[in-house]
């Protein structure tokens, strides 16, 4: 089977700004692989491109093998900042997907309302919603349509530390034993590490690029309330965190 | 519950104070009468008004005019504004142009329209429009144009259609604006159809205030003024139900 995602010498660059140089990039089919950076290193970038909202400068995409052109229609995106339509309500939201696609089933999307908890809330709209349950709907709404590849922008940093464990568990939860296959971008290493078969380190910006991949042979099932307590956690944050250090501090410098 | 009746209260004694000084300033002769009326008389010719339905043929043909130029101003102004707004280049060449009209003080164009539309309601809906649209026309532009990059972008990736992203996020997103400015919007519309009437017509609130002004009669003038707060005061109470349903995801 070929590479879920294959980013090939991809360049990206916004005017005089060069965001990442000479990408090479391939993420196996199901596996969740986590990109972290300091902050404007271009992970968004990296998104962006695997799902087709920009086209790269240079270099060249391709999904499941197939060069990619216009948007993944494989994909599905969770974005950092809220996406929700305010003027849907929860389930109308959900079924927004399959709305568009024309196969639009209320018993499916009041499934997925119930699936990520919120059927008490059904018919309210985002704006009566806490964070953690907008982020819930986010989350449905990627999963109702089926897709093979889910791509992650930090989708939990504007939670507090306790929800943000919570919905990282209810991700695991959904994901395992699915054939999915997740690109995760966040700044916060615990969570990449906690969560991912595999974690990419980029370089800080302008013209990153990506420094080392690790591989997290952490055991699954994991529990995300106790991961980080364990022994083999600490040495793979240690070793990453090093580099990673760097990155951030010649950000800063910058 | 309390706060707002004791609110209500203090604004009734307001209005109630106002009216007494007025009443009683002219009838003590501290104020002509010939200038200024009296709160008394001027109910008295409402009072007459309505009995005899001497009003309703003329605040009929205002409220018509004014809901016709909402319509057509709000029409023109949703559909140029989504077209200028989702094409670059057309609202770069249009630009200047807008910015000219909307320049223009209206009621220079009462006479213009007076000439071209004659002096039945088209001319007063027509000067009506030029002031809607441009409301409409600003704020379904913002409200396009305003739309979160990541509600569209996430809107794409699950698969709409161009046409879709229009009738999903874009129109409500616009309409959003579009109804937060329906007060304003409204009650320009009126004011817009009197000042059309005042300038020539042959029915009309705003025709009755000229005629009335004609005569020097100041309790008419009053008696007008009156009867077109009230009315536009109503129409707001219903376009605030309206507004609250329409945006009631707005929490």
């Amino acid at each position: 089977m070929p590479p879920a995602i294959t980013l090939e010498k991809i360049s990206q660059i916004f005017g005089a700004y060069t965001a990442v140089d000479n990408i090479n990039l391939a993420i196996e089919a199901g596996k969740f692989v986590s990109v972290v950076g300091p902050s404007g290193c271009g992970k968004s970038t990296l998104l962006n491109l695997a799902a087709g909202l920009i086209a790269p400068t240079r270099g060249s995409i391709s999904i499941f093998g197939t060069p990619l052109t216009g948007l993944n229609r494989r994909a599905a995106y969770m974005f950092q900042q809220d996406a929700l339509l305010p003027w849907k309500t929860v389930l109308e939201n959900v079924g927004l997907g399959l709305r568009f696609r024309g196969t639009f089933s209320e018993a499916k999307a009041r499934h997925w309302v119930e699936r990520v908890g919120l059927a008490a809330f059904a018919d309210k709209f985002p704006a009566q919603l806490s964070g953690g349950m907008r982020k819930r709907v986010a989350m449905a709404q990627c999963w109702i349509v089926d897709p093979d590849i889910l791509l992650m922008d930090e989708p939990f940093s504007a939670l507090d530390i306790h929800t943000r464990m919570r919905m990282e568990g209810e991700l695991l939860d959904l994901w395992t034993g699915s054939p999915k296959t997740v690109l995760f971008v966040t700044h916060d290493l615990e969570e990449a590490l906690s969560l991912s078969d595999e974690v990419v380190v980029l370089s800080a910006g302008p013209a990153s690029h990506i420094i080392a991949r690790h591989s997290i042979d952490l055991p699954r099932p994991r529990d995300l309330m106790d991961i980080r307590t364990e022994p083999r956690f600490a040495e793979l944050y240690r070793e990453i965190w090093a580099q990673l250090k760097q990155e951030v501090l010649t950000s800063y410098a910058r | 519950m309390r706060a707002k009746a004791s609110l209500l209260l203090g604004q009734i004694l307001i209005a109630a104070a106002f009216l007494s000084a007025w009443q009683i300033l002219v009838t003590t002769g501290k104020l002509d009468k010939f200038f200024f009326s009296r709160p008394s008389d001027i109910a008295g010719l409402i009072v007459t008004w309505l009995q005899t339905g001497f009003i309703w043929p003329h605040l009929l043909v205002t409220l018509e005019e004014a809901a016709l130029a909402f319509a057509l101003g709000a029409g023109a102004g949703i559909v140029c504004g989504f077209a200028l707004a989702r094409s670059p280049r057309l609202g770069a060449l249009a630009d200047p142009f807008i910015r000219v009209l909307n320049a223009l003080p209206r009621v220079v164009l009462a006479p213009i329209f007076l000439l071209w539309f004659g002096l039945g309601i088209w001319s007063k809906v027509a000067l009506g429009v030029t002031v809607v649209f441009f409301i409409v026309f600003f704020n379904t532009h913002q409200g396009v144009r305003d739309v979160d990059k990541s509600v569209v972008d996430n809107a794409r990736m699950l698969g709409a259609s161009e046409w879709q992203l229009t009738r999903h996020v874009l129109i409500p997103s616009a309409l959003t604006w579009v109804f937060s400015s329906l007060h304003i919007s409204i009650g320009f519309a009126v004011i817009a159809v009197v000042v059309g009437e005042y300038l020539g017509a042959s029915r009309g609130v705003g025709y009755l205030i000229s005629q009335a002004e004609g005569v020097f009669d100041t309790t008419g003038v009053f008696a007008g003024m009156a009867v077109l707060s009230a009315s536009v005061l109503l129409v707001g109470l219903g376009v605030n139900r309206l507004e609250r349903w329409l945006l009631r995801w707005k929490s």
